[in-house]
């Protein structure tokens, strides 16, 4: 079965077709902050910054992964003598 | 992955839809989080920021048009809120838009709330939404 679109959707889309070019979302900067991200485009600093944050979230997630390691390793020993006693 | 990396983002917040050459035709930054939906806190995906690809917005004149894909924007959004009841979370979806785009969103189904430039589609809209962008494409072909 087929349903027809009402003149109401039709218009409605028609606008959406119009409407497609401002589909924007996001925080709008001020223009400040638009030329300094530009620059730092051009000059490649986001890019540098974007690694130091990719390596400062690597450094937190090893240290969790070693203190995981360590409890993981203290449990082990822990159920060896509660359970091994039994 | 250059995209991302302008952006600052992880790789799990991107949403992308392409088109069928492969072009990337309109890209999202996601996250989930509680959504407030008339005073109670549901979990949602929020689109904190979405751009539709350069040529699908600038007006084209002349003998060099680049092509444009119709729907793009769209298309992505039916993505995401499909991925929202995938989720489980009922379609929910929260967008923080500029005010020249609240008409745009407001015609593909969001609805505003007590908040200036948050938009939503509730556990309620998502379906009529979906199945309005769905009889959409199979009437008049998104590209």
């Amino acid at each position: 079965m087929t349903h027809y679109p009402t003149p109401e959707q039709l218009q409605r889309w028609a606008k959406l077709d119009e409407l497609e070019a401002t589909a924007f979302a996001g925080r709008e900067i001020s223009q400040q902050e638009f030329i300094s991200l530009v620059q730092s485009v051009l000059d490649g600093s986001n890019l540098l910054k974007h690694l130091a944050e990719i390596k400062e979230r690597r450094q937190q997630l090893m240290k969790e992964v070693a203190e995981l390691e360590e409890y993981e390793k203290w449990l082990e020993n822990h159920i060896q003598e509660t359970l091994g006693e039994r | 992955m250059e995209a991302l990396a302008f952006s600052g983002v992880n790789s799990s917040s991107y949403r992308g839809i392409t088109d069928n050459l492969g072009i990337l035709q309109a890209a999202a930054i996601v996250s989930i989080e509680q959504i407030e939906i008339e005073t109670e806190l549901k979990q949602g995906i929020i689109i904190e920021s979405l751009t539709n690809a350069p040529w699908n917005v600038i007006e084209q004149t002349g003998q060099d048009i680049i092509y444009k894909r119709k729907g793009a924007a769209t298309s992505l959004i039916e993505g995401i809120i499909g991925e929202s009841q995938a989720r489980g979370f009922g379609g929910i979806v929260k967008v923080l838009t500029i005010e020249r785009a609240k008409e745009f969103y407001q015609n593909v189904g969001f609805r505003e709330t007590d908040y200036s430039r948050e938009l939503i589609v509730t556990e309620y809209t998502a379906n009529t939404v979906l199945s309005e962008i769905k009889q959409r494409r199979q009437l008049q072909p998104l590209d």
